[in-house]
C-alpha cells in the first residue's frame, strides 16, 4: 500500500472515533429532549417550551451526520447485482466508477444545497418558536453532502490502489447493519 | 428517446454498483429535469425544499429513537435475557431451538423496529446453539433469517411509520392493525419449525421449571417493554416518538444500572451505529421522496386509479394485484424506497374502492418484509450471507418454507382483511 493511503487510512480511523462520539451525543441529546418534554408535559401539564422544535433539529442535524459517517467506510447500501459476480481488478474499476459518479452527484447536491442556503438567509427564515435562523439546520445538508463527496472522490483512488493490488477493498468499506 | 435515455443511465448505474440512494436520487433528478414538471431555473431549490420538509416531519423523530432501542439490546444483555427465557420455555419441544428463535424474533420486534437488527441480536446466540445442538442449516437459517424479518410487522416498527406519514394513516391504528397478522406470521412459523423438528426427529431439551423460571425473572424487565412501548401509546399515556424515548431511557437504564455489563465504548459504538443506520436510512429515504414527489406531479396515481376504475375491480381483486406488484417490488426495491414510491401511486385507487389506507398498510409491510428475503435486493439475505458467512443460495433455499407462511398471512389480508 502506497504511504498515502496508509496515511488517509489511519486518520481515518482516528477522525471516526470522535464522529463516533459526537454521533452519540446527538443521539443521546434528542432522547434527552424528547423524554424531558414527555416529562415536562406530566409534572408542569405542558411541554417545555419548543422542545419538539429542539428535537426536530436535532433530528435533522443527526441525520445529515449520519448520512456524511455512513460515507466515512462506505456503509451506504449499495446495488450490487454485478458487482458481486466480478472479482479482482475488474471489481475494483467498477468500484471506482460508481464512487466517481457518486462524489459527482453528491457535489450537485452540496452546490444546490449551498444555494438554498444562501437564499434562506436572505429571505430571513427564521424558526417563530425558537427565533433561530433555518439556514443553521439547512447548512448540515450542505456539509453532509460536500464531505460525502470528498469521501467517494477518495474512494476512487482507493479503489485504484485495490486495482494496483496494494489495497484490500475491507481496509476502507463496511457493510451496514440497518 | 428520453426514456431510452433515462433507462440507459439507470441500467449503467445499476452496472457500476452505486449507492441505492444515488440511484434513486438521480432517476429523480433526471426525470424532474427530462419532463420539465418543475421549471428548470427553480429545480434546485423546490427539491432541496422538498427534501427538508421531509426530513423535518415530527413522526420521522422516532425512526432514531428505535433505531437506538435496537441498536442498545442487541449489545447488551436484554437480547440475551430474552432469547434465553425463549429457550428455556419452548426448547423442551421439537425443534424447540428454532421456535424458540421466532419468539425471541417477535418478543424483540415488539420493542425494536428493524427487520436485520431483529435477526442479528437474536441469531447471534440462538444461530450458533441450534448448530450445536446438530439442528440442519436450513431449518436453522430459515428461522433466524425469516424470523428477523417480523421485525417490521410486530409493532413498532420503521416501515410503519414511514408509509403513515406518506399515506397521512394514524400510525398508532397502524400498530393496532398489524398485531394479529405479526402473531399469526409468528406462530404459523413455530408451527413450520415444530413440524420440521419433529420428522426429522430433532434432538429435544429437557423443561426445567427451575431454569425457566430464573430466565423469566431475569428477561421480565425486557418482557416488560413492549407493555411500555404499546401500553404506553394504547393507553393514550404519550404519542409513538415519546414512547420510543421513554423505552430507550428504561433500556439505558436496565443496561447500565440493572445487567451492568455495557461499557461506555460499547454503548458509544451501538449509538455510533445507530447514527450510521440513520443516515444509510435518511438518504434512501429523501431520494425516494423525491422519486415519489415526480410521481405525484407526473399524475400517475390519477391513471392508477383510471385504469383500477376501467377494470372495474373490486377491492380484493385490486388488493390481489397489489400484492403481487409488491411482491415484485420488493424482489428489487429495499422496503423504504418501495413505500415511498408505490403509496402515493397505490392509495388514491385504494381509497377510492373503500379499502382502508390501515389495512393497505399492513398489507404492504407483510408484502415487503417478503421482500427483505428475496433476490437480488433482500435486505435480510445480505445481512444474514455476511453475518453468518453463509452463501445467497443457502439462505433463500433456507427461507422459502417460512416464506409460505407470509405469503399465506398476505393472502389472507388480501382476501378478507
Amino acid at each position: 500500500m502506497r504511504g498515502i493511503w496508509r496515511f488517509y487510512l489511519t486518520w481515518q480511523a482516528r477522525l471516526h472515533t470522535i464522529e463516533k462520539v459526537i454521533a452519540a451525543l446527538l443521539l443521546l441529546m434528542i432522547a434527552g429532549v424528547v423524554l424531558a418534554g414527555t416529562l415536562s408535559r406530566y409534572i408542569l401539564k405542558e411541554p417545555w417550551f419548543g422542545t419538539d422544535r429542539l428535537a426536530t433539529y436535532l433530528f435533522m442535524i443527526l441525520c445529515f451526520w449520519g448520512i456524511q459517517m455512513a460515507s466515512s467506510y462506505y456503509e451506504h447500501i449499495q446495488v450490487e447485482v454485478l458487482a458481486t459476480w466480478v472479482k479482482g481488478r475488474s471489481r475494483a474499476l467498477l468500484g471506482a466508477g460508481a464512487s466517481l459518479v457518486s462524489a459527482l452527484f453528491l457535489m450537485l447536491l452540496a452546490g444546490w444545497g449551498y444555494r438554498y442556503v444562501r437564499l434562506s438567509a436572505e429571505q430571513g427564515e427564521m424558526d417563530l418558536v425558537l427565533g433561530i435562523p433555518l439556514w443553521w439546520a439547512y447548512v448540515f445538508f450542505v456539509l453532509a453532502m460536500g464531505v460525502s463527496a470528498l469521501r467517494y472522490l477518495i474512494a476512487v483512488g482507493l479503489w485504484l490502489e485495490v486495482w494496483r493490488g496494494g489495497l484490500n477493498p475491507e481496509a476502507f468499506q463496511k457493510k451496514t447493519l440497518l | 428517446m428520453k426514456g431510452a435515455f433515462i433507462g440507459g443511465a439507470v441500467v449503467l448505474l445499476i452496472a457500476l454498483g452505486v449507492p441505492l440512494f444515488v440511484l434513486l436520487g438521480s432517476l429523480s433528478i433526471g426525470l424532474f429535469a427530462v419532463n420539465e414538471l418543475l421549471p428548470p431555473e427553480s429545480l434546485a431549490e423546490a427539491l432541496i425544499k422538498y427534501m427538508m420538509e421531509v426530513v423535518a416531519k415530527p413522526a420521522l423523530l422516532a425512526i432514531p429513537l428505535y433505531i437506538l432501542l435496537g441498536a442498545v439490546m442487541s449489545k447488551g444483555q436484554t437480547a440475551r435475557a430474552l432469547t434465553d427465557f425463549m429457550e428455556a420455555l419452548v426448547g423442551w419441544v421439537p425443534g424447540g431451538l428454532a421456535a424458540a428463535t421466532i419468539l425471541s424474533c417477535m418478543a424483540f420486534g415488539a420493542i425494536s423496529g428493524s427487520s436485520p437488527v431483529t435477526m442479528v441480536a437474536v441469531g447471534s446466540i440462538l444461530y450458533p446453539a441450534m448448530q450445536r445442538a446438530g439442528y440442519p442449516d436450513k431449518l436453522a437459517l430459515g428461522a433466524v433469517v425469516v424470523g428477523g424479518s417480523l421485525g417490521i410487522l410486530i409493532p413498532p416498527s420503521i416501515p410503519m411509520i414511514v408509509y403513515g406519514i406518506m399515506a397521512k394513516a394514524n400510525i398508532e391504528q397502524l400498530f393496532l392493525a398489524s398485531v394479529k397478522p405479526g402473531l399469526w406470521a409468528g406462530l404459523g412459523m413455530v408451527a413450520v419449525a415444530v413440524g420440521w423438528g419433529t420428522l426429522a426427529k430433532l434432538p429435544r431439551q429437557r423443561f426445567a421449571l427451575g431454569v425457566a423460571w430464573r430466565t423469566f425473572v431475569r428477561a421480565l424487565p425486557a418482557l416488560g417493554l413492549p407493555l411500555l412501548v404499546l401500553g404506553g401509546i394504547y393507553g393514550g399515556l404519550y404519542n409513538i416518538t415519546e414512547a420510543a424515548a421513554v423505552a430507550a431511557a428504561y433500556v439505558l437504564f436496565l443496561e447500565l444500572v440493572l445487567y451492568r455489563q455495557l461499557r461506555w465504548s460499547v454503548l458509544r459504538d451501538a449509538l455510533s451505529e445507530a447514527a450510521t443506520a440513520l443516515g444509510s436510512i435518511m438518504a434512501i429515504v429523501l431520494m425516494a421522496a423525491l422519486l415519489s414527489y415526480f410521481l405525484v406531479l407526473a399524475e400517475l396515481p390519477f391513471w392508477v386509479q383510471e385504469w383500477v376504475e376501467g377494470q372495474a375491480l373490486s377491492p380484493r381483486a385490486y388488493l390481489l394485484v397489489v400484492m403481487g406488484m409488491l411482491l415484485v417490488a420488493g424482489m428489487f426495491m429495499d422496503t423504504l424506497s418501495a413505500i415511498l414510491v408505490l403509496v402515493p401511486a397505490l392509495l388514491p385507487a385504494a381509497q377510492a374502492l373503500g379499502v382502508s389506507p390501515v389495512l393497505l398498510g399492513v398489507l404492504f409491510i407483510v408484502a415487503l418484509e417478503i421482500g427483505y428475503i428475496t433476490p437480488p435486493v433482500g435486505l435480510n439475505l445480505f445481512v444474514a450471507m455476511g453475518y453468518f458467512h453463509r452463501p445467497m443460495g443457502a439462505v433463500v433455499r433456507a427461507s422459502w418454507p417460512y416464506m409460505l407462511i407470509l405469503v399465506a398471512v398476505a393472502l389472507g389480508l388480501a382476501m378478507w382483511g
